[in-house]
């Protein structure tokens, strides 16, 4: 933390650099599960923890009885301190109190909450001490406040995830949608297809394995009856520049809002990536196309086979009338494998965004024997786990380090390999082999591995003269996409050197206050729960945009934002028992009965399945309250 | 002692896994809770919130036990015991806690215990005791508070602790789904207010489980009201005769009136569900009159009589009467003791297997067909099973209130996941529940059974083919099975044959797989009947003993085709064509011999009374509806020349009696009583007989003596324990002090080998 704290207590003081410099202007101090920090020593420390013990209480899910009954007494004797009423005994009692709730509470809401307050009353005894004896109302300051929990630290749409499981687990299965939908408006895609960063950060994990989080949103989502088309009044006063992911849920809270909007989509198919990158048998379309029915039934408009820069430029939509814009044209150019000949323009090559694409649309792009797929990410897995079912007899995926380096979820090597892929690790290509324009084999190069790379993982190395020459029909390079949203938008928004937009991380404005921008075209090529984020941010600041509010984030947006930063950064807590508990495991098609066909792998789980995997939550939530 | 379980794998010896509880080392099994092991040893855990059989726990924060090196106190209900865990369930660290949770609940809510009727009962006031927790000096509002109040139940949310039992019994235990948990972020739930678990009564069915789980005195029933103090109380446990679920109740009385009716326990069938009937019935006045003393017609007049009167007069006519000329109707009101008493008169005293109990329309078959080789009628199996079941098929149109715990259970059943499929007729009120439905006219169920049976078996024949076996007239098989396939009867129907053939699929797949006939279904016993019990015999064979049918009928059912209260059966099942067990009989009876022809079914009885050939009736039942459309069993009995009618109150047929013998009613007499699972459990007597009434196998002992028939026992348990236990051969003179606890399910099954 910065030395301008004047005071800092509670285990925050032991690494008080796990506050981010942000909390630091935007708030006079701060308190939270890990202590308080304080920059500005005219905070009433009196009054702050009260209001941290107020929002503990209002949090309460009002079962367990420690924190229940408890800390609301606590809320109530520090109440009377704050009004003047408070006396020794009574504060004595909060002590007490605090204690007993942090020890015996249910989940880490009580339990941190109680901690929390029991560290500020011991640490600032005399501030207490005198406001009792002051017998004098002490003012109410201005707070923001935020709720986080390791699992939403790591969702980049930041899903209140204990909340939909808690619901689930007790049969409350329309209340847990509402849940979910709060900051996921895709569920049953998000609920399919998610990289599951929250199952990372699930300290179940290091009890035994982590809540099947992803599993129980498509259970959620499952289980949801359609809703009833509406009909916004007025003229469509957002443009949306993509009916991916960002753009939908864009569109989605827009609409939840009652701002109508129009979607512009170049190709005759919604749902970007996740209808032309990710593959039937794991997104089926009808899920999708429900979904996007969903956006359109609140409201929103989408115009198919409409390429923005083509068909219609920035300008012409404020000519139109729109009055505001929000760019997420995704990232659909695959990236360059350096490699001799992948200019060529090859029969037998074909970028992977390319090959899933035509595959998505019907069209079988590629025929041979055997394919290659270079890349081992979720999109090579895709490639290859697609080429089985277009009828590739020899399949292989090319990496150039090993397996284990592999970015992809591991579910989707382990369902590759089943399917017949061969992995060939620590090879690079080096030159297409063709003749007479068509492709007959890939030159390669063996790797090693040598030192760790700035993402941690040992960077690659090539083996000198160990060239050899792998024969093959087709060639697929599938090691990322690239963006180009440059060649889009207007010169005046800002785009970065990786021609991605430049815009508010927290807002998604860009220079140019009309504009706003998310999803891939902003982060680079990333996961769709991160431009599910991307996209509800833009619409709360173009709501406020809309209504002539301020833009920049209230602060209990700014405050969760920081807090999750520092759940993310805080070690992890050693949890004090064992458990025996395994995961949920949907069902999958059996591997030579699911590479006939483009239809679902993984089938769904029952109610019952369902709630007990509920009640494998922790419940790790943690309060911080901010003094603005 | 070893563990099967571990001992069997592979022969590897592995110890089990060992815990530490106040010092003492105890073992467990891996998925076992610090809770469960301490329990298992005897060690005593409190717990306010704790509901295993609803999977309810972790709210109370009573059970909190330290454990060395977990820092915070832990829950025992809900962690996992784990290697070498070292736990103290009484430090003063617990203890503390424990207090000061204790003191937080009684100082929360309105704890006066002088005026509650929960107190004695009270766990929270027996823990306050325990823990010396002060009461408060002052009280919260009442207002504050939610309260309602119908004509069983009090709910009193100023003692409400949100312990969530009632949600859970409610939720998971009945699948009613009306209490809505007692949870929700205090800042959306009106401050807290809203929490208390407020039934939606509109749609609440009354069934009083949550009641019977309340730790406190929040939910009481409004009948025991200031009546009395529960160590005041008499408890009696008995058996529930609403339904031929045949439930295990506790009766309690203060000075000889009930007050109230809860669950048994963890005892079968019910293991402590109740419905509402079974709950509240009891409590409710019976607006029909008791009959409280014999009549006798004099001058078209039912007058008073006494007893010797009575019996004399029924003696008298009866003695005339030349064989085939009476005839006997027994609704299933009455105990196995009575029914047996009832068959035996009309057997050894009349001479006559003129007696029945069904409905005429159902009558139209024998039951000796129906027994499938068991030499038994109808089928067996546990009602438990219902709830373990994977797979169900509800086979007609009855609903889960004719049998509401059966229905329970199997709701249970598919919320845990279970496959629940329904084949009616358009009326099942599980339908809606159902993953699978098929709706035909009610004369196709059959059809579609017997299409079900067809798949089956061609797969079978399938298979066999395929493992090269040989299979006699396998082609004649072939086309025999290829009349009756699903694709067949599905274009007479108008069904989608793929939807039978994945039914008879998930019947075979998914095991335990149930095939559960509701009230009714099976009372066309050639069609529905026969092919229910030719389905459960075959999956059986093919699936597993863990398939079974549950036929589900009313009252006393089972009691009465056991105790052969039918035409063509003796007690036990035989089929009175069977010279030996006739001949058993009639010794064990002191007669000659016992008629050897199958008699009138109730059809066949009523058409006799209207034409003349049968003179006298004697008709054990309230009402005439217990044996088919009530207009034509009136018109029958008024046929009659003589009319007995035995009965507990005073409904259409005794209006039309020469003589009435008034019989005890339900809770008078002890005795027992058969279930649809042919659980044979007790029924006990609770209160004294309404004025004269007397029992039914003491009337037939007094005509049969009048009669020149010396019957010996002279008391309920002596009628089971030196005759029906003895005779019956399956029974193997099983006793009352065997089926006290648990009761028995006959036939009792073979000994399970070593």
């Amino acid at each position: 933390m910065t030395d301008a704290a004047v005071a800092v207590a509670g285990a925050w003081t032991t690494d008080p650099s796990i506050l981010p410099d942000e909390l630091h202007g935007a708030f006079r101090a701060v308190m939270g599960w890990g202590g308080m920090a304080v920059w500005d020593d005219s905070v009433d420390i009196v009054d702050l923890t009260r209001e941290y013990a107020r929002q503990t209480v209002q949090e309460c899910c009002g079962q367990c009885f420690p924190c229940r009954i408890g800390m609301h007494e606590v809320g109530d004797i520090l109440e009377e301190i704050c009004e003047g009423n408070g006396t020794e005994e009574r504060l004595r009692r909060a002590h007490e109190l605090a204690e007993h709730v942090a020890e015996a509470s249910r989940c880490d809401l009580g339990r941190s909450g109680g901690y929390a307050v029991l560290e500020s009353l011991e640490q600032n005894r005399a501030a207490f001490e005198a406001a009792v004896a002051a017998k004098a109302p002490i003012p109410r300051g201005t707070y923001a406040r935020a709720v986080v929990a390791p699992c939403m630290a790591a969702c980049p749409a930041g899903v209140d995830i204990p909340a939909y499981v808690e619901q689930l687990r007790i049969d409350e299965v329309e209340r847990s949608s509402e849940a979910v939908r709060k900051r996921c408006p895709m569920p049953a895609t998000i609920g399919r297809v998610c990289v599951r960063p929250c199952e990372d950060a699930c300290r179940r994990g290091s009890v035994d394995e982590p809540v099947a989080i992803r599993t129980l949103k498509r259970f959620v989502a499952d289980s949801e009856a359609e809703i009833e088309p509406r009909v916004l009044p007025g003229k469509p006063r957002v443009a949306i520049i993509g009916a991916g992911p960002a753009g939908l849920a864009c569109a989605y809270y827009l609409g939840l809002e009652g701002v109508k909007s129009t979607i512009l989509e170049a190709l005759p198919e919604g749902g970007g990536m996740a209808a032309v990158g990710i593959p039937d048998y794991r997104l089926p379309r009808e899920v999708l196309r429900a979904e996007i029915g969903r956006v359109e039934a609140l409201g929103a408009e989408i115009k198919y086979n409409t390429r923005f820069g083509v068909d219609v430029t920035m300008e012409q939509l404020f000519e139109q009338g729109y009055e505001a814009v929000f760019v997420a044209v995704g990232a659909h150019q695959s990236a360059r494998m350096g490699c001799e000949g992948e200019d060529a323009g090859y029969q037998g090559f074909m970028p992977g965004v390319e090959f899933l694409r035509e595959i998505a649309f019907g069209n079988v792009p590629l025929k041979g024997k055997t394919i290659l797929v270079i890349g081992g990410g979720n999109v090579a897995m895709d490639c290859v786990r697609s080429s089985r079912r277009i009828g590739f007899d020899d399949v292989k995926l090319l990496y150039r380090r090993t397996e284990a380096e592999m970015p992809a979820d591991q579910v989707e090597i382990v369902e590759a390999k089943e399917e017949g892929v061969e992995m060939v690790t620590l090879v690079a290509p080096t030159k297409i082999i063709a003749e007479d324009g068509v492709v007959k084999g890939l030159e390669c190069r063996r790797m090693q591995l040598g030192e760790p790379d700035a993402s941690g993982r040992r960077r690659p190395e090539p083996v000198e003269g160990s060239e050899f020459v792998i024969p093959c029909d087709c060639i697929v390079p599938a090691i990322g996409q690239v963006c180009s949203v440059d060649q889009l938008v207007p010169s005046h928004i800002e785009v970065s050197k990786w021609k991605t937009l430049e815009v508010d991380p927290l807002t998604m404005q860009s220079a140019d206050p009309r504009v706003f921008g998310g999803g891939d075209c902003y982060t680079g090529p990333s996961s769709l729960v991160a431009a599910l984020g991307a996209g509800r941010r833009a619409a709360e600041s173009m709501t406020a945009f809309l209504n002539g509010e301020s833009v920049g984030p209230p602060p209990d947006v700014r405050l969760e934002h920081a807090m999750l930063e520092v759940v993310r950064k805080e070690a992890e807590q050693p949890l004090p028992f064992t458990g025996t508990t395994e995961q949920l495991r949907p069902m999958v098609v059996p591997p030579e009965v699911r590479i006939q066909c483009f239809d679902e792998v993984e089938g769904p789980v029952s109610a019952a399945d369902a709630r007990r995997e509920a009640e494998r939550c922790l419940r790790c939530y943690r309060i911080a309250v901010g003094v603005v | 002692m070893t563990d099967p379980q571990t001992t069997q794998d592979a022969g590897a010896v592995t110890a089990a896994p060992q815990i530490t509880i106040d010092g003492r080392v105890m073992t467990f099994e891996p998925g076992q809770t610090i809770l469960d092991v301490a329990s298992a040893g005897g060690i005593a855990v409190p717990t306010l919130c704790y509901l295993p059989e609803a999977g309810h726990r972790d709210v109370c924060r009573l059970c909190v036990v330290e454990v060395a090196g977990a820092g915070r106190l832990l829950p025992a209900c809900s962690t996992p015991a784990t290697e070498g865990m070292d736990v103290q369930t009484m430090s003063d660290r617990v203890r503390s806690s424990r207090r000061s949770t204790l003191e937080l609940l009684i100082n929360s809510g309105r704890h006066t215990c002088i005026t509650c009727d929960a107190l004695g009962e009270c766990e929270l006031s027996r823990l306050a005791y325990e823990y010396q927790v002060e009461p408060p000096t002052e009280l919260p509002a009442a207002d504050e508070f939610p309260f309602a109040e119908d004509s069983y139940v009090i709910r009193d949310y100023s003692k409400c602790i949100l312990c969530g039992r009632c949600w859970a019994a409610c939720t998971a235990i009945q699948v009613n789904g009306v209490v809505p948990h007692p949870s929700g972020r205090r800042a959306e739930r009106a401050g807290g207010k809203d929490w208390y678990p407020l039934p939606d009564l509109e749609q609440c069915e009354l069934c009083g489980q949550c009641v019977d789980v309340c730790p406190v005195g929040a939910l009481t029933e409004r009948t025991a009201k200031g009546i009395a103090r529960s160590w005041e109380l008499q408890r009696i446990r008995t058996t529930c005769a609403h339904c031929g679920m045949g439930c295990q109740t506790v009766v309690h009385l203060k000075d000889g009136e009930v007050v109230k009716v809860t669950g048994a326990g963890d005892v079968p069938p019910n293991r402590g569900r109740l419905c509402k009937r079974g709950r509240f019935a009891v409590l409710e006045p019976d607006e029909r009159a008791r009959l409280e003393e014999p009549l006798v017609r004099k001058d078209g007049q039912l007058v008073k009589a006494s007893w010797d009167e009575a019996l004399d007069l029924v003696a008298e006519r009866l003695g005339a009467a030349a064989p085939g000329e009476v005839a006997g109707l027994i609704a299933p009101i009455c105990t196995n003791e009575e029914a047996y008493q009832a068959q035996k008169f009309f057997r050894a005293v009349l001479g006559t297997n003129d007696i029945d109990h069904r409905a005429a329309q159902a009558s139209g078959v024998s039951l000796a067909s129906t027994a499938a080789g068991a030499g038994v009628c109808y089928t067996s199996g546990a009602l438990t099973v219902l709830e373990e079941a994977r797979a169900v098929l509800v086979v007609g149109d009855g609903e889960v209130a004719d049998h509401p715990v059966a229905g329970t259970a199997l709701r249970r059943a598919v919320r845990d996941g279970a496959h629940l499929m329904v084949l009616d007729a358009g009326h099942s009120d599980l339908g809606d529940a159902a993953a699978v439905r098929v709706t035909v006219a009610a004369a196709q169920i059959p059809e579609v059974l017997n299409g079900i049976i067809a798949v089956l078996l061609a797969n079978e024949l399938h298979s066999r083919r395929e493992a090269g076996d040989v299979v006699p007239h396998e082609r004649e098989l072939e086309a025999m099975l290829a009349a009756v396939l699903p694709e067949r009867i599905a274009e007479d129907a108008g069904l989608d044959a793929a939807t039978i053939r994945a039914i008879a699929a998930k019947l075979v797949d998914v095991r335990p797989a149930v095939v559960c006939a509701t009230l009714g279904a099976t009372d066309d016993l050639a069609g529905t009947g026969a092919a229910v019990v030719k389905l459960q015999s075959l999956l059986d064979d093919l699936a597993g003993a863990r398939s079974v049918a549950l036929p589900l009928g009313a009252g006393n059912v089972q009691g009465l085709v056991g105790m052969g209260v039918a035409p063509d059966l003796l007690p036990g099942g035989d089929p009175v064509t069977d010279a030996d067990a006739r001949q058993r009989l009639a010794d064990a009876w002191g007669v000659a011999s016992l008629p050897a022809e199958p008699g009138r079914a109730t059809g066949e009885i009523l058409a006799a009374l209207k034409g003349g050939a049968v003179k006298t009736a004697w008709v054990w039942a309230n009402e005439a509806a217990s044996f088919g459309d009530a207009a034509d069993v009136l018109a029958a009995v008024d046929a009659a020349d003589f009319v007995i009618v035995q009965g507990a109150v005073r409904g259409d047929l005794a209006e039309r009696a020469d003589v009435v013998l008034p019989s005890v009613a339900w809770g008078e007499e002890d005795g027992t009583f058969t279930n649809a699972e042919r659980r044979i459990s007790r029924l006990r007597r609770i209160q004294r007989p309404a004025g004269a009434a007397r029992p039914g196998w003491w009337a037939f002992r007094e005509v049969a003596k009048r009669l020149g028939h010396e019957w010996q026992a002279g008391y309920p348990k002596a009628v089971w324990e030196d005759e029906i236990s003895l005779l019956i051969p399956s029974l193997a003179g099983v006793t009352w002090a065997e089926i006290e606890e648990y009761g028995l399910c006959w036939p009792a099954p073979a000994p399970v080998p070593a």
